[in-house]
C-alpha cells in the first residue's frame, strides 16, 4: 500500500454553472493510516473537497491522488470503482436504506467493491464479518434484522460506520457524522470508531465543525488554511 | 443489487401493487379484445356453411344474409314458388332448401321450411344439426323448437305451442286455435338456429288461412280439421339456401338467378356477404382495440408516474447508492429495472387472469353469444403483443432513469432537498 492516502496538488475546481464559486487547493496529503480532523466554516467548499477526493467530480486543474491512483485521469467509472474500492463514507444523517435490515447495509458496499468482498471472504462468510463490526460498533444481535429506518439515530450512525469499514477500505471519510447525536452518543460513536479504524489500519478524514472533537486526532487542519475558495475575479 | 431494487420495491409495495394492478388489468382488457374478436369472428363465419347460394327476393346482399341467417330485419319481397321450382330444377342446382320467414312465437323468429332443411344446413365446419330430444316436424302443427328457445321457455317434445302471425314479443293476434306441438328440440349450435322455432311450410300457410291482407278475417275461426283439408302449398317463400353440383358451377348458377328475367331475385355466395358484413362491423372492432390499446398505454403511464414521484423521495437512496461506488448508470438501470419488473409482472399476471377468465367464462359465453372461446394459451400474435408491452414499459421507464441518471450527476453524494 502505498504511504500517502489523498495527495491534492495544484487543485483547481468550479461547479459548472454554480455561479462564481471556486475552490483551490494548492496542495494537501493525508498519509497511510493518518487520522486527520478538517473544520471548516459552512461554505467554505467542505462538500466540494469531499466530492473531489470521493471521485464524484474531477478537478478542472491540478492532481488528485487516492492510494496512489490518479482519480483526476480517470473515466467516471473508474472514479465510482475507485470509490467503491478504497473509501468508506459516513454522512452526517440518513446513511442507510430504510427498508433494508442493518446487516443488509453493512453488505451493501461488497456489491460494489469486489476487492473488498474477496478480503472478507478470505477471512469467512461476509454475513459473519458485518456481525462482527456490528457487535464491536455495539449494535446489539437483536436489532441486526430490523429494518435501518426503526433503529435510533446513534445506532443508525454505528451501523453507518459498520458499512463504511466493511472489507478495510485504505480511507473513512466522514461528513459531519456526529452533528445529529447527543454529546454521550458522539463520545460513544467516536470510541468505537476510533477502535475500529485502528485495526483496519485506514485512514479518517473527519469532516466538522466541531472543534472540541480535533484533540482525538493525529492532525487537525482548517480548510481556509489548505485552500482559497469563494469569488474568482 | 437486484435484491436490492426489489426490496426498495417492497417497501413501496402500496403503489407497486396499484401500478401491477393497472398493468395486469389493461392487459386482461387487451388480450380479452382480441380473443373476444378472433373468436366473434369465427363464430360469426361459422354461423353458415356448405351453403353455396342464398336466393333471396332483389334487395342488397347484406340485408339478404341478415334476414335468411341472422333473423335480423325483414325481406321486402317474396319469391314466388314458380321461380324456386326452376331453380331447383337447374342442373347445376344438388339441393335446395326453401326458407319462409316473418311470423314470431313469444319473441323467437318462426320459421318455415322443409325437412331437408336439418340436413343441409351447417354451421362451424360443416357441422350438421343435433337433436336433443325428438325428431324433425312429421304433422302439419308439428315444430321444432331451437336450444334457446326450448331453454327460455321451458320447452319439453310434446309440449303445445301457439304461433302469432307477425313478429315482436307481445303479439295481439295470436293464433289460438292452430295450436302446435313441439316434436323436437335443437342442440345448441351457438348460431340463430337456437332462438328458431322450425315448422313446415304448409303450417305457415295453416297460420295464414284466418288471415287477409295483414289483418284478421272477420267472423269465426277457421275450425283445424277444415285447415287440414285444405291444399297449403305454398305459394311464395322468403328466401332459400342452395347448394350446387360442382363448385365450379356456382358463379354460374349465380349469375342465371341475377339475371332472371321473369322475377326480381337475388343470389349471393354467403361466405363472400359475411366478409363484406364484417367489414362493416369491423370499424368497432378496431375501435376497441384502439381503446385497449390506450387503457394499455395509460396503464404504462400511470407506472411511469409512481416510479416518476417516488424518485425525489429516492434521491437520497440514490445518493447513499452512490457513495458506496455505484455509478450514475447503476443507479438509473435500477430504476428501469423497477418499471420493466413491474410491467413483466403485470402482464404474467395479467396473462393468467386471461386464461383463467377464458377458462371459466367460455360455457357461459357460447351459450348465451354463440361465441365460442376455444383459444387459452397465447398464441404467438398475444406473445408479440405482450412482448410488446413489456418493451414499451421498459421504454417508457428510460424518462424516470434519465430523470434519475441527471438527479445522482447533479446531487453527487450530497442531496440538496
Amino acid at each position: 500500500m502505498s504511504k500517502t492516502a489523498i495527495e491534492l496538488q495544484d487543485v483547481v475546481f468550479r461547479w459548472p454553472g454554480a455561479g462564481q464559486f471556486q475552490l483551490s487547493v494548492p496542495s494537501l496529503q493525508i498519509a497511510a493510516g493518518e487520522r486527520v480532523f478538517l473544520s471548516g466554516m459552512s461554505g467554505s467548499g467542505k462538500s466540494t473537497l469531499l466530492a473531489l477526493v470521493c471521485g464524484i467530480t474531477r478537478p478542472d486543474k491540478g492532481t488528485v491522488s487516492l492510494m496512489g491512483h490518479d482519480l483526476s485521469a480517470m473515466k467516471s467509472r473508474a472514479r465510482d470503482r475507485a470509490r467503491a474500492q478504497n473509501i468508506g463514507i459516513i454522512f452526517q444523517s440518513f446513511n442507510l436504506m430504510p427498508y433494508a435490515t442493518a446487516v443488509d447495509n453493512v453488505l451493501l458496499p461488497l456489491d460494489f467493491a469486489p476487492d473488498r468482498r474477496e478480503l472478507v471472504v478470505q477471512r469467512g462468510a461476509p454475513l459473519e464479518e458485518a456481525h462482527r463490526l456490528l457487535d464491536a460498533l455495539k449494535v446489539g444481535a437483536e436489532d441486526r434484522d430490523r429494518p435501518a429506518r426503526n433503529l435510533s439515530v446513534g445506532q443508525q450512525q454505528r451501523v453507518a460506520a459498520a458499512r463504511a469499514l466493511i472489507g478495510k477500505p485504505g480511507l473513512i471519510v466522514a461528513d459531519e457524522p456526529t452533528s445529529s447525536l447527543d454529546k454521550d452518543t458522539e463520545r460513544l460513536f467516536m470510541d468505537l470508531l476510533f477502535a475500529q479504524i485502528e485495526e483496519a489500519g485506514s485512514s479518517l478524514l473527519f469532516v466538522s465543525h466541531d472543534t472540541s472533537l480535533a484533540p482525538r486526532f493525529d492532525r487537525s487542519i482548517s480548510l481556509s488554511e489548505i485552500s482559497r475558495s469563494g469569488n474568482s475575479t | 443489487m437486484i435484491r436490492l431494487a426489489l426490496k426498495s420495491l417492497r417497501a413501496r409495495w402500496p403503489t407497486a401493487l396499484l401500478a401491477i394492478l393497472a398493468i395486469a388489468l389493461s392487459t386482461i382488457l387487451f388480450l380479452g379484445v382480441e380473443r373476444m374478436r378472433s373468436a366473434a369472428r369465427d363464430s360469426f363465419a361459422g354461423t353458415i356453411s356448405g351453403t353455396d347460394l342464398i336466393v333471396g327476393a332483389r334487395s342488397g346482399g347484406i340485408q339478404l344474409l341478415l334476414y335468411s341467417v341472422f333473423r335480423i330485419g325483414n325481406a321486402t319481397n317474396n319469391v314466388s314458388m314458380d321461380s324456386i321450382s326452376l331453380i331447383e330444377k337447374n342442373p347445376n342446382t344438388k339441393w335446395l332448401v326453401p326458407l319462409s320467414l316473418g311470423d314470431s312465437h313469444r319473441g323467437f323468429r318462426v320459421l318455415g321450411t322443409n325437412r331437408a332443411y336439418f340436413e343441409r344446413y351447417r354451421y362451424r365446419d360443416k357441422r350438421e344439426l343435433a337433436f336433443d330430444q325428438g325428431q324433425e316436424f312429421n304433422d302439419l302443427f308439428d315444430a321444432v323448437v331451437g336450444s334457446q328457445v326450448a331453454e327460455s321457455l321451458g320447452y319439453r317434445v310434446g309440449d303445445p305451442i301457439v304461433v302469432a302471425h307477425g313478429l315482436g314479443r307481445v303479439s295481439f293476434a295470436k293464433h289460438e286455435d292452430t295450436p302446435f306441438t313441439v316434436s323436437g328440440v335443437l342442440a345448441p349450435t351457438g348460431t340463430p338456429v337456437d332462438r328458431t322455432v322450425h315448422v313446415s311450410l304448409e303450417a305457415i300457410e295453416a297460420i295464414h288461412v284466418d288471415w287477409q291482407s295483414g289483418g284478421p278475417k272477420p267472423g269465426a275461426a277457421t275450425p283445424v280439421e277444415r285447415i287440414r283439408a285444405m291444399d297449403l302449398t305454398p305459394t311464395q317463400v322468403t328466401a332459400a339456401l342452395v347448394g350446387v353440383k360442382s363448385r365450379a358451377r356456382i358463379f354460374g348458377l349465380q349469375r342465371a338467378i341475377n339475371t332472371y328475367d321473369k322475377e326480381p331475385l337475388l343470389a349471393i355466395l354467403p361466405g363472400a356477404t359475411l366478409q363484406e358484413l364484417w367489414g362493416l362491423i369491423g370499424t368497432a372492432e378496431r375501435v376497441l382495440l384502439f381503446i385497449s390499446a390506450m387503457v394499455v398505454v395509460t396503464a404504462l403511464l400511470g407506472m411511469v408516474t409512481m416510479v416518476l414521484a417516488t424518485l425525489n423521495e429516492r434521491r437520497r437512496e440514490m445518493a447513499i447508492l452512490r457513495s458506496l461506488g455505484a455509478g450514475p448508470a447503476t443507479v438509473a438501470g435500477m430504476l428501469a429495472l423497477e418499471a420493466g419488473a413491474l410491467t413483466l409482472v403485470g402482464v404474467v399476471v395479467g396473462t393468467f387472469a386471461t386464461t383463467l377468465i377464458t377458462v371459466s367464462a367460455a360455457g357461459w359465453v357460447d351459450a348465451n353469444y354463440g361465441i365460442a372461446l376455444t383459444q387459452f394459451l397465447p398464441n404467438t400474435h398475444e406473445i408479440l403483443i405482450m412482448a410488446a408491452i413489456v418493451l414499451f414499459g421498459i421504454l417508457a421507464s428510460l424518462l424516470p432513469a434519465w430523470r434519475a441518471y441527471r438527479l445522482s450527476l447533479a446531487d453527487g453524494m450530497t442531496v440538496r432537498v
